[in-house]
């Protein structure tokens, strides 16, 4: 992995849609960050060799999430943010870094944003859901769940997927005016940090909380999730399914680990059909993660919380936390020989 | 506990908003992520880290851009010191000279030899650039001999000063061979150095200033101190063309003579060098506390590596433990108040293992949990080192916090988590008296997923049981609600003033209510109800306002006793 140090505490890192988002590729990520001066969204550059800052831009608070709409226009969220507001930004020809507009939200402190081409949900602490059209105006679904609510995750176009302090996992439907979840599940009580939707078979939805453990769902069957396993030795931040390989799950956690769990290899799945393959090893009861290999893409050496990762459609990944470094996988070939296993 | 000891946390910090340059903060998150590997690795292998140390600092310095001039100049005093010490206490040198490395040190630290070179071969005559002897003297003065000799070709007595240098013996291409074999061949060099020095006339004076050094003449030395600039770098060349197999152990003689050289430019750095090679570890520490006074970073990390290179004894302190404990502690006193290092903070207050603790317990409360991630941080932090009563007051506090924002959900989940009893009772009793008020659980569905918690606590067993009843009868079993009900009552499990309203919960159950005309109680659970009834009015337990429903239910519950008589076998 290639590394910057940038002083700063990364909170939130996304890579930057290509803008052909058919056939092109990304080289550029941009950050949320702060430290105990200043905050601050940058653009970083993230070639093979080395990774370079190319715009930065003062933030007005400490930043919580930030969630990346296409090619040119990205929303940061705040932890505790004085006029309950989302910004959405832009980014210009020469990359500048410029405020567009502002999303109003009933949530003070906000804590994940999930957008997609249309949409923007954000949920927070004080437990509303709300959903936006990028242009702004007003919000086209909003909810509230009287919980802490620390995840969510656009899903299907139109649902969103929400996780919460007490463990429940609820589902929105955008599309109706009810402000009640269309299903919910729940299992013990431990707090859900990060939600992941399988790209290929969207039924499977893995849950990171923050004791460590994985929870994977079936959402056609679901009262008792398929598998819970413990996958690290503390709070798991952020989870994601691979999008190309969508069988390979990433997370990452406060012990300073950021694991691949390498389901692709198992079911040998990938490519644009997919099918042929064998089912998903997340389908399975027993969960195959027990014969799955498990990788450290950051070495044993890193004890500092892995804050936020983002994998590219390429399967690069780039990743930050609390060590107030910017890591980037070189590239993908050299990653499979680099890795330690588990 | 000691008494004598008084643990003071150093508060003034606490108000002190410390702005760290990028080169600072660089250096403490890589000075952790080697101290760790240290700590589980339990001092192995210690020469290798107390290099890692040496290639962070070397690292620090070299990628970082001019703003931080300031900090990258102490960050090369750290790496000087430190480089002394890992020789002088840690490193294990092939034959005990510690030349080689001493050379490659003022190699690295004073650039200007090979800087002055490419200047000088840039012009086209580089004998008329006016450095150009000052330029073969400091080559020499630092070993590098093939360049001075390029140098010296062109002079007018080059071919006799270049063949001296070409045969003069170098310890690196000595290595097959042993040291004796070196010394013996080193000292019939410079013999015959001496010789040319005493029989040949040069033609420029400056050759003979060459030759002297080659001989090792301290006058001449003394004569081109500004190329040294420092006592350590005098000392080196020195022992290059006087005693090159030189071991650790006459170094400090060797210095001695240097020293007043500089007497007039002698700074702090200079005594800490002094005690290193005296071999006196608490000294070098000593003056790295004073000397160094804005960071502690130097002397925790340097008393951890000397502590496990057994270069340092574990005498306590008056402080109440031992050097490298002291120095730790107030390290990571420095870390804990700061927002972005306090996780750090954490770690080396844990390697403390006689106080680490106890300031661990005044500092933790301090951190303040501006979110819930940041508590969530804070707590599997605690968590991770064992510290359980830590992690049960963040608990609290967050619970505290959610309750005074009127989340009561959430408030229930942290004081589950932090174990708190008194305050899940509390909690429980304040959701069903909103229950009592509203007439409904908003949010609160999660309360069925308690599982073993409730076993915490009464009243939250209760709510829990009181829950389910809600689901039997939402489901349609009034049978087993039926059960569940009367088992609620006889247990006085909840609040006292919660019986009526399960009393006139049981009114659904009766017959005409949700179950049409099936009897569901039996005639003994309707005398336990009506008993309970009674057993409130005796206690005096009902109030006013409760007349009118307590003859509903008295009614209710005679119908019933009626009506399960007739369903009831004899």
């Amino acid at each position: 992995m290639s590394s910057k140090f940038i002083g700063e505490t990364i909170v939130c890192v996304r890579w930057r849609p290509p803008a052909n988002t058919v056939l092109g590729t990304t080289d550029q990520c941009l950050t949320v960050s702060h430290s105990s001066t200043a905050q601050s969204v940058c653009l970083w550059e993230c070639s093979k060799e080395k990774i370079k800052r190319v715009a930065v831009s003062c933030l007005s608070d400490k930043p919580s999430s930030l969630g990346m709409v296409n090619h040119k226009t990205f929303v940061v969220g705040y932890e505790d943010s004085s006029d309950s507001v989302l910004q959405v930004w832009a980014i210009g020809p020469s990359n500048q870094l410029t405020t567009l507009t502002e999303l109003k939200t009933p949530n003070r402190k906000t804590t994940q944003i999930s957008t997609s081409e249309k949409l923007v949900a954000s949920v927070g602490e004080e437990g509303h859901l709300q959903v936006h059209t990028v242009q702004g105006g007003r919000p086209v679904y909003a909810a509230k769940a009287g919980m802490c609510l620390n995840a969510c995750t656009q899903y299907l176009g139109h649902s969103v997927l929400v996780g919460s302090s007490a463990g429940q996992l609820h589902c929105y439907d955008t599309r109706s005016k009810d402000p009640k979840p269309t299903s919910t599940m729940s299992s013990d009580l431990v707090s859900i940090l990060g939600i992941a939707v399988h790209s290929t078979q969207p039924t499977i939805v893995a849950n990171s909380r923050s004791d460590g453990s994985i929870l994977i769902w079936d959402l056609r069957s679901g009262s008792f999730p398929l598998a819970t396993f413990a996958g690290h030795a503390s709070a798991i931040w952020e989870v994601q399914f691979e999008s190309e390989k969508s069988d390979n799950l990433y997370t990452a956690s406060q012990d300073g680990q950021l694991l691949l769990w390498n389901g692709a290899a198992l079911s040998g799945v990938g490519g644009l059909l997919g099918g042929g393959g064998k089912v998903s090893p997340w389908l399975t009861p027993e969960i195959s993660h027990q014969k799955m290999d498990v990788y450290n893409l950051l070495g044993s050496d890193n004890k500092l919380s892995v804050n936020s990762f983002d994998v590219s459609k390429s399967g690069r990944v780039v990743c930050g936390g609390e060590r107030q470094t910017l890591f980037c996988e070189k590239s993908r070939d050299v990653m499979i020989r680099d890795v330690m296993c588990r | 506990r000691k008494s004598r000891v008084d643990i003071r946390l150093p508060y003034k910090q606490w108000y002190q908003r410390r702005v760290r340059g990028a080169v600072n903060k660089y250096i403490i998150f890589e000075g952790h992520s080697v101290f760790s590997e240290i700590q589980l690795s339990s001092g192995n292998d210690i020469q290798s880290h107390s290099h890692a140390y040496r290639s962070l600092l070397r690292a620090a310095i070299q990628e970082f851009g001019d703003e931080n001039e300031d900090d990258k100049k102490i960050v090369a005093l750290y790496e000087l010191v430190w480089s002394f010490c890992e020789v002088l206490f840690v490193e294990h040198l092939p034959g005990g000279c510690v030349l080689p490395y001493l050379l490659e040190l003022m190699r690295w630290h004073f650039p200007q030899p090979m800087n002055m070179l490419s200047e000088v071969l840039s012009v086209e005559e580089p004998m008329d650039h006016p450095d150009f002897w000052r330029c073969i003297i400091s080559l020499l003065l630092q070993g590098h001999i093939k360049e001075s000799i390029a140098m010296v070709r062109v002079t007018p007595d080059g071919d006799e000063l270049v063949s001296l240098l070409e045969q003069m013996p170098l310890l690196e291409n000595f290595s097959g061979h042993s040291l004796s074999e070196f010394k013996i061949s080193w000292s019939m060099w410079q013999d015959k150095c001496k010789q040319v020095l005493e029989t040949t006339h040069f033609v420029m004076d400056e050759s003979s200033d060459i030759l002297e050094i080659m001989c090792g003449k301290l006058e001449c030395f003394v004569k081109h101190k500004d190329l040294c600039q420092t006592w350590y770098h005098l000392l080196t060349s020195h022992l290059l063309y006087t005693n090159p197999t030189v071991s650790v152990m006459s170094l400090h003689h060797a210095a001695t003579e240097m020293v007043p050289v500089y007497r007039d430019h002698m700074t702090p750095l200079d005594e800490i060098l002094l005690s290193a090679m005296e071999f006196d570890a608490h000294q070098v520490l000593t003056l790295c506390i004073s000397q160094f006074q804005n960071s502690w970073w130097l002397a925790a990390h340097l008393a951890d590596v000397l502590h496990h290179a057994k270069q340092l004894d574990c005498t306590e302190l008056q402080y109440g433990c031992s050097l490298r404990e002291y120095v730790l502690l107030h390290y990571a006193s420095d870390l804990i108040f700061s927002d972005e290092f306090w996780s750090l903070g954490v770690d080396y207050f844990i390697e403390c293992k006689q106080m680490g603790k106890g300031y661990l317990e005044l500092a933790i409360p301090r951190i303040p949990l501006d979110s819930e991630k940041k508590a969530t941080r804070v707590y599997n932090a605690c968590q991770k080192h064992g510290l359980m009563d830590l992690a049960a007051s963040v608990g609290k506090v967050m619970a505290a916090k959610a309750r005074q924002s009127g989340n009561l959900g959430l408030s229930l989940i942290w004081s589950l988590q932090a174990k708190d009893l008194l305050s899940v009772t509390s909690i429980s009793e304040e959701i069903l008296d909103s229950y009592i008020e509203t007439g409904g659980f908003s949010n609160l569905e999660f309360l069925d997923q308690l599982g073993s918690n409730k076993l915490l606590s009464n009243r939250l067993l209760f709510l829990g049981k009181y829950r389910e009843f809600h689901n039997l009868i939402k489901m349609g079993e009034y049978r087993s609600a039926a059960d569940l009900l009367v088992s609620l009552v006889e247990s006085n499990m909840g609040p006292p003033r919660f019986q009526i309203t399960l009393l006139l919960d049981s009114l659904p159950l009766i017959n005409g209510g949700l179950c049409g005309d099936k009897v569901v109680m039996t005639s003994g659970q309707t005398h336990a109800l009506m008993k309970a009834l009674e057993d409130m009015q005796i206690k005096k337990l009902l109030k006013e306002s409760d007349t009118q429903k307590v003859e509903t239910i008295r009614l209710a519950l005679v119908t019933n006793l009626a009506s399960s008589f007739l369903d009831e076998p004899w």
